[in-house]
């Protein structure tokens, strides 16, 4: 018995000038279905999800929605068709409560006025009824990325949507608690709403999904239930060929001690911080939401100060810290938030790429940016990465969300005095095949003699990747693991 | 439950000291102001010259609340101070030309919001940057205001009955019928944003236009209606504006663009506790109150003419810095603590 279908896709074509995102889609999505997509980078899921919601309007073929034939010209229009969707990058006021975020453009009035009771009562109901417990009445700002997360997913199923479109839902979210908004997508799957799922977690995908739809190349190339696929099909149909490994091969490459703290404190979160990185090591830093990964990161990288204990740098004492100083002690960082902080939004990609560099290798005459060199520097970090783009002056918005986070990565390999690079979340959001790349990247950087620390939410590539582990929970370091000494499990009860 | 979600961090986030004295600095500011010039000169507390800072304030109030609309949706409309002046000239000429006095005052304030309406059209039909929008705009009604009085001061022989309630009437005999506008209008101004949907809006479209545009706000639309506030509000002001002086003249409110400026932004903090500055009614409409104080309080204390100008230009620099910093302090405080780990 074949469920009602609720949007169908058929012969879809987007065309933007030059680049055909979307080659003759089809697509078909049931009542009731939690869909997965999977793909590269670049292979159209944005695109056409775009398009679903009304951003763009296909340049040629049929949208049907509920057996009628359908154009969305604006986001409104498919709001009021009952399509919904979470993305990637966060879309909330910050100024505004989670309460008003959740019910942005669809507030309730009484007599011309914002009911602001009746939203916070109906706003508690919902989260009684989804179990998701996040503060509603302060301002978002004051929340973390997962928490303003959840309040986005709470707006787009306040209006009790037909679909659900979740665009790497669970990127910012610790995996223990991914459960809990499997529920939510249970719950309502029983209710009747239809969910695309994109991901590029395989477990995840694979999990809670029906059907799986695999694009590759602005073109889906695959649909078929969850249940008969398996992860070397699915990665096959993504990236056309076999991909027996997931990770590269770890060949050990430490050498001296590179970075020591010593009874490191931030008078904040992290105290009696103790850890040493090796030049050529790639050192894992794993544990919950706010246990202190990130804030170590920021403190050693001088975006923060330490309140007591020392950071040691080759066996000097560092100071004060600030980036800049940091950067010239060789210390880089790679932030989590790409879209805030690693790129520059109306700078294109070359410029993007160079911009570490304006002044040691580019500058001329009274400071100018030397054109040729920057373009032949811009070429040689682009192909050492395997970018997908148009040309060096398109614009880094363009580009999709792994690409970019290749350029955040990438644009410091070029730098010769690096001695320490600190990756915050480098394959967030990033599909099978371009974190393989970024793994061998990471490997290649241990090779060169470069201490890598390496901070993900993914144990399994931490698992995969790196040389050691440390384990953080509640602002400091509760265990220190070799690489012969991993084990999932063990890591999990620590961290918890 | 995600009860483990997130780790708050041990320390709560409640204001820090310099968030607070931003939050009713302001406030104290002017306290503090009223209380020194009183001290200084006994002439300051009087009833007659507190009318008279209210007075001042008013024009300059709303003028400012009418910038701050369009800075609000993240625009910048610089024209509103020549906008306003053109409002008066037009509203004396008509007089001058023995059209009906409500008439003439109605036709004024259309031709605020015209202006407005146009601002608001190369912005959002020919995608032009507000600030060089206006700029240009400026330019070309000062040109037109010049033709229009010939560079004179014009004047009718004859004022209608009741021309110069709204700049010179008293309500009760107490309260300026100006001041009572103004009060009125930055009231109506903080409930509309604050309590109805298109006020959240234009403060949603100025925080973050890419979360209003998925969430199917109508932009568009929200734009003209904060230039439809901005162009009522300068109608106001320049009917007060004609009514006060009675003569239309080139230059009558070029005076008020520094304190238009500093009001815009000195009211950003107000109120706002330990979040980010975000221009307000209620703060804008204080800061005017409170420069009025500053510039009534240097003439009362007969300082050289040239000090206004210092301590105004002086007092912008120190507000554009202070926000800049608390606006980065806070950015920094939220990037961290809102990291994942």
């Amino acid at each position: 018995m074949k469920a009602a279908v609720l949007l169908e896709i058929k012969n879809l074509i987007k065309s933007f000038p030059g680049i055909t995102a979307l080659n003759n889609v089809d697509l078909e999505i049931r009542e009731g279905e939690v869909h997965g997509v999977i793909g590269e980078n670049g292979a159209g899921k944005s695109t056409l999800c775009n398009i679903i919601t009304g951003i763009y309007q296909p340049t040629k073929g049929d949208i049907y929605w509920e057996g009628k034939k359908v154009t969305f010209k604006s986001p409104k229009e498919a709001l009021n068709a009952g399509i919904r969707m979470v993305y990637q990058e966060r879309n909330l006021v910050p100024s505004l409560t989670g309460a008003q975020n959740i019910y942005l453009g669809n507030e309730i009035t009484k007599k011309g006025r914002i009911d602001e009771k009746e939203i916070m009562s109906r706003v508690r109901k919902l989260q009684a009824s989804l179990g998701i417990d996040v503060k509603v009445d302060v301002p978002v700002s004051k929340l973390a990325t997962a928490e303003r997360q959840l309040i986005e997913i709470m707006r787009a199923l306040s209006q009790k949507p037909k679909l659900l479109i979740l665009d790497e839902p669970t990127s910012s979210i610790a995996e223990k608690d991914v459960q809990v908004l499997f529920q939510v997508i249970k719950k309502i799957k029983d209710e009747g709403t239809s969910v695309i799922f994109i991901s590029h977690k395989m477990e995840e995908i694979f999990s809670i999904t029906d059907r799986i739809s695999i694009f590759r190349d602005g073109q889906k190339v695959y649909t078929g239930d969850s249940s008969e696929l398996s992860e070397e099909l699915v990665i096959k149909h993504m990236i056309n060929r076999d991909l027996s490994q997931r990770y590269p091969t770890v060949i050990p490459h430490a050498k001296g001690k590179l970075l020591e703290t010593v009874d490191l404190g931030d008078g904040r979160l992290l105290h009696d911080i103790n850890i040493t990185v090796k030049a050529g090591e790639v050192v894992g830093f794993y544990g919950l939401v706010g246990s202190g990964r990130t804030e170590l990161a920021e403190l050693l990288f001088g975006l923060t100060s330490k309140k007591k204990g020392a950071i040691k740098l080759n066996g000097e004492e560092l100071e004060t810290l600030s980036p800049s100083l940091a950067i010239k002690n060789g210390v880089l960082l790679t932030p989590e938030d790409r879209k805030e902080h690693g790129l520059f939004d109306f700078f294109d990609i070359k410029k993007n790429a160079t911009i570490p560099y304006v002044k040691e290798k580019l500058g001329g005459f009274m400071g100018a940016i030397k054109a040729k060199e920057e373009k032949t520097l811009a070429q040689e970090i682009a192909e050492k990465l395997g970018l997908v783009y148009k040309n060096l002056k398109q614009s880094v918005t363009e580009l999709s969300g792994g690409n970019k986070q290749k350029i955040v990565i990438g644009k410091w390999l070029v730098n010769e005095n690096m001695k320490l690079i600190i990756m915050d979340e480098p394959t967030q959001g990033i599909d099978v095949g371009t974190k393989f790349e970024i793994y061998i990247l990471i490997r290649d950087l241990a090779k060169m003699g470069v201490g890598v620390i390496f901070i993900s939410s993914e144990l399994p590539e931490l698992l995969g990747v790196c040389d050691r582990l440390y384990v953080f929970k509640e602002g400091t370091v509760v265990t220190d693991l070799p690489r012969e000494k991993f084990d999932r499990e063990k890591v999990l009860r620590y961290a918890l | 439950m995600v009860s483990k979600l997130v780790e708050t961090p041990k320390e709560s986030k409640s204001a820090r000291p310099i968030e607070l004295l931003m939050s009713y600095g302001v406030l104290l500011i002017g306290i503090l102001l009223f209380v020194y010039f009183s001290a200084r000169q006994p002439m300051f507390y009087t009833s007659s010259n507190i009318l008279t800072i209210l007075r001042q304030a008013s024009v300059i109030g709303l003028i400012s609340l009418a910038m701050m609309t369009t800075v609000i949706i993240g625009d910048f409309d610089i024209s509103v101070t020549v906008n306003a002046n053109f409002c008066a000239i037009v509203i004396i000429l008509l007089i001058m030309n023995n059209v009906n006095l409500y008439l003439a005052l109605l036709i004024g304030m259309l031709c605020s919001i015209l202006v407005s309406f146009f601002n608001c059209f190369a912005v959002v039909t020919i995608g032009l940057p507000s600030f060089v929008a206006t700029i240009a705009v400026k330019f070309f009604l000062e040109g037109v205001c010049r033709g229009l009085t010939g560079g004179q001061q014009v004047y009718p022989d004859v004022f209608p009955d009741g021309f110069h309630t709204f700049g010179r009437g008293m309500i009760a005999d107490v309260i300026p019928v100006q001041v009572v506008i103004f009060l009125v209008s930055t009231a109506i101004l903080a409930y509309l944003i604050q309590y109805t949907r298109h006020g959240r809006y234009i403060t949603a479209l100025g925080e973050s236009p890419e979360t209003s545009f998925h969430v199917g706000i109508n932009i568009k639309k929200i734009r003209f209606i904060a230039y439809l506030i901005s162009g009522i509000l300068i109608g106001l002001a320049g009917i007060i504006t004609a009514s006060m002086y009675s003569v239309a003249s080139v230059g009558t409110t070029d005076g008020y663009a520094t304190p238009i400026l500093i009001a815009t932004f000195l009211g950003a903090s107000f109120l706002r506790g330990d979040q980010l500055p975000l221009p307000n009614p209620k703060g804008t409409a204080l800061s005017a109150v409170i420069l009025a104080i500053l510039a009534n309080g240097f003439t009362m204390l007969g300082v050289p003419f040239y000090s206004k100008q210092i301590i105004q230009g002086g007092v912008l620099v120190f507000t554009v810095i202070a926000v800049s910093i608390l606006m980065n302090r806070r950015r920094a405080i939220e990037a961290t603590t809102n990291s994942k780990a």
